[in-house]
Formats: C-alpha cells, sequence, structure tokens
C-alpha cells in the first residue's frame, strides 16, 4: 500500500530525480540498467498518452492526470515547460474517491514549492546535467511526503 | 528592504488577453519577495564591468557572454512563473501569445515594469516578430555609457550590448517554451534613443520530442 515510488522528469525525457519507497524485496528490479530502462518506458508512456490525448481531445487541454490499472496508479503533474512529476502507488482501498485531487494538488505543490524554490534557485543546479543531489530536494520531499495521509 | 521601482506605465486594458495578463501581473507583482532596485542595478554594471575587464577589447565576446547569462536565467524563470501562477490555465502556447504574457505579467513580475507591444508584419501575413517597447530599463538607472561604447569607433566596430541580458532571458525562457527565437535590443536610451526596444523574431518551433536518450537504434 501507499507510495512506490516518485519521479521527476524534464523535457527530453532525462530522468531529473527518481527515488523509491516502500520495502526493497517488494521491487523485483533491483539492477540500475534495468531500473533506468523502466523509467524510460514511463516517461514513454507519459509522452505518449500525451500526444494521443491531444489528438483525441477537441479542446486545447492536454494534461494528463491519472492513469489507473488493476494494481495500481500514477499520478502526474505537467508543466508548460515539459517538466513531469510523477508518483507511482497502490492507492488504499477505503481511501474516498477525491483522494485523487488531493493527491494532484500535492504534486503540483511539490513543483511550485518544492522543486522552484529548493531546485531551480539553487546556484548548483544546471538544467542540462541535473545534479539534484546538491540540493536539499530529496530532504525537503521526505518531510512533505511523510506528512501526506496518502503516503504510507 | 526597499520594493523595486515600479514605475507602471498606463496599462491600455484592450481585449481579454491583455486584461488578463495585465491583473495577472499586478496580482504576482504582489505576492513575490522584492529586493532593492538600486542594489539590483549597481550589481548588474559591476559584473557588466568585470566581464569587460575580462575579455578586454572583444566587444562580441562581452555581449555574446551577457547573453549566455541572460540564456541561463531565462531557462529558470519560466519555472518560476509557472509556479507562481495560480491559475492553473496555460498562459501561452503559441508565439503571439508570449508577446503579451512577457510584456504584461513577466516584466512585472520580476522587473515592476510593462512593456507595450508591437506586433510586425511578417512576409505573407504570418506575423512571427513583435518588439517589446520599454520606456524604462531597471538594469540601467545609473548608467552612462563611455564615448567608445556609444557609437562605432569605425566601419563594422561592434557595439557594446548593455542590455544583451534581456535578449538572453527571452531566449532562454522561450526556449524552455519550444520556441526558438532570436532577440535583438534594437534601441537603447543608453545610446540616445528615447524607448528601449526589444525586437523578438521566431526562428523555428521546435517540436516537442524525447531527447537522443531515445531516439531508436
Amino acid at each position: 500500500m501507499g507510495v512506490h515510488s516518485f519521479l521527476v522528469f524534464d523535457r527530453k525525457g532525462k530522468t531529473m530525480f527518481a527515488k523509491r519507497y516502500g520495502k526493497a524485496d517488494a521491487e523485483s528490479i533491483s539492477d540500475e540498467a534495468q531500473l533506468e530502462e523502466q523509467r524510460k518506458l514511463v516517461f514513454g508512456m507519459l509522452f505518449s498518452l500525451r500526444e494521443v490525448i491531444a489528438s483525441l481531445s477537441p479542446s486545447e487541454e492536454t494534461a494528463l492526470h491519472t492513469v489507473q490499472t488493476g494494481a495500481s496508479t500514477i499520478h502526474n503533474y505537467e508543466t508548460n515547460s515539459g517538466m513531469r512529476v510523477a508518483v507511482y502507488m497502490t492507492p488504499n482501498p477505503m481511501a474516498p474517491p477525491s483522494e485523487g485531487d488531493t493527491i494532484c494538488k500535492s504534486l503540483e505543490h511539490i513543483y511550485k514549492e518544492l522543486w522552484v524554490q529548493c531546485v531551480i534557485r539553487s546556484p548548483l543546479y544546471r538544467p542540462t546535467e541535473g545534479n539534484i543531489n546538491a540540493t536539499n530536494f530529496e530532504q525537503k520531499l521526505d518531510d512533505y511526503l511523510v506528512a501526506q495521509p496518502w503516503f504510507r | 528592504m526597499a520594493s523595486a521601482a515600479a514605475s507602471s506605465t498606463s496599462a491600455v486594458a484592450g481585449g481579454s488577453n491583455k486584461g488578463a495578463a495585465i491583473a495577472t501581473g499586478s496580482a504576482l507583482w504582489n505576492r513575490v519577495p522584492k529586493a532593492n532596485a538600486e542594489l539590483f542595478a549597481l550589481t548588474y554594471g559591476a559584473l557588466v564591468t568585470e566581464v569587460l575587464r575580462d575579455f578586454g577589447d572583444d566587444i562580441n565576446a562581452v555581449n555574446e557572454q551577457l547573453d549566455k547569462m541572460g540564456h541561463s536565467m531565462g531557462v529558470r524563470c519560466v519555472d518560476e512563473y509557472l509556479a507562481k501562477l495560480s491559475t492553473a490555465a496555460p498562459p501561452c502556447s503559441k508565439f503571439l501569445d508570449t508577446a503579451e504574457v512577457l510584456a504584461k505579467s513577466a516584466f512585472k513580475m520580476f522587473l515592476g515594469i510593462t512593456a507595450d507591444v508591437v506586433i510586425h508584419e511578417g512576409t505573407e501575413g504570418k506575423e512571427d516578430s513583435y518588439s517589446l517597447i520599454m520606456t524604462d530599463n531597471p538594469l540601467a538607472i545609473f548608467v552612462e555609457l563611455p564615448d567608445q561604447y556609444q557609437s562605432p569607433a569605425g566601419e563594422g566596430q561592434p557595439l557594446l550590448e548593455y542590455n544583451s541580458l534581456y535578449c538572453g532571458l527571452i531566449r532562454g525562457a522561450l526556449e524552455m517554451l519550444n520556441m526558438r527565437v532570436e532577440c535583438k535590443f534594437v534601441k537603447s536610451t543608453l545610446r540616445g534613443d528615447d524607448v528601449n526596444e526589444i525586437k523578438v523574431a521566431l526562428k523555428e518551433v521546435v517540436a516537442e520530442g524525447a531527447g537522443a536518450e531515445y531516439q531508436e537504434e
């Protein structure tokens, strides 16, 4: 139950930040290269879905919020500058149906407050290299997520 | 911290798009933390002096360096701007929309001034360039350019473009929105013109695509 992983992608598909939560032995893939492949696949899926939506949808809105499968859900927040914040989780079956909205709002808050404050404003951050470890983003993110009721 | 010199030009609210951008600009201006305008201008002046000292007589390199600094600033400013927007609606996806947003909303938020927009008639009726007209320039409030930089020493001598930072900024910001533009500072009050004018021309709309890591082998 709860959050499995948290990912941040940039415009080009590079994984800016990725963190796995939950029990490590529940993860079947532990090899670094395979993990990288998995993340690329996630980005590819989000990207392709956005293209599909753009062609299907009559309006201008192309934001993808949630992808729900039998086992788990991916919540996604995109910006105009191409950054995507995605959280992969198994929702609590007792959760109210509006939980998706709160999670989307949380992702928005994470982008607006935490990412911009910690990463964009940090002098050690380069958009092309993406050295997030030099900032205190991870620390702030953990503090924030632990305080959320849907995170377990 | 004194609030930056906010000389608001008379904002003509024609059309709903303009009105919305102006309103957003004022709202954003109220929400951001302010810094001292004189400190800002003097720091930039010191920076330009340093760059001049580093590159000596190579004015082109100086301009390029200032432009590069502006570019890396612009790349970050976009996210900052998008984060501060309280409405979720995407502000601009087409090139001409960026004109209004830049002039009224973004300039107001970061610099405390607004600019006017003049859209140029392009070839074949395609409008792909506009000019931002600023009456005052917060970067250059105490600046006087010495004579050697005011007018070219001879034919083909490059001019020091003190305000290259703006050009790089706009270029970097629009690049993050998939638009490759070319920016030029056409008129400058430092050189005796009555207004500052930045010309922004769209070169191409970069297709939204995945980076090199995703190319098919």
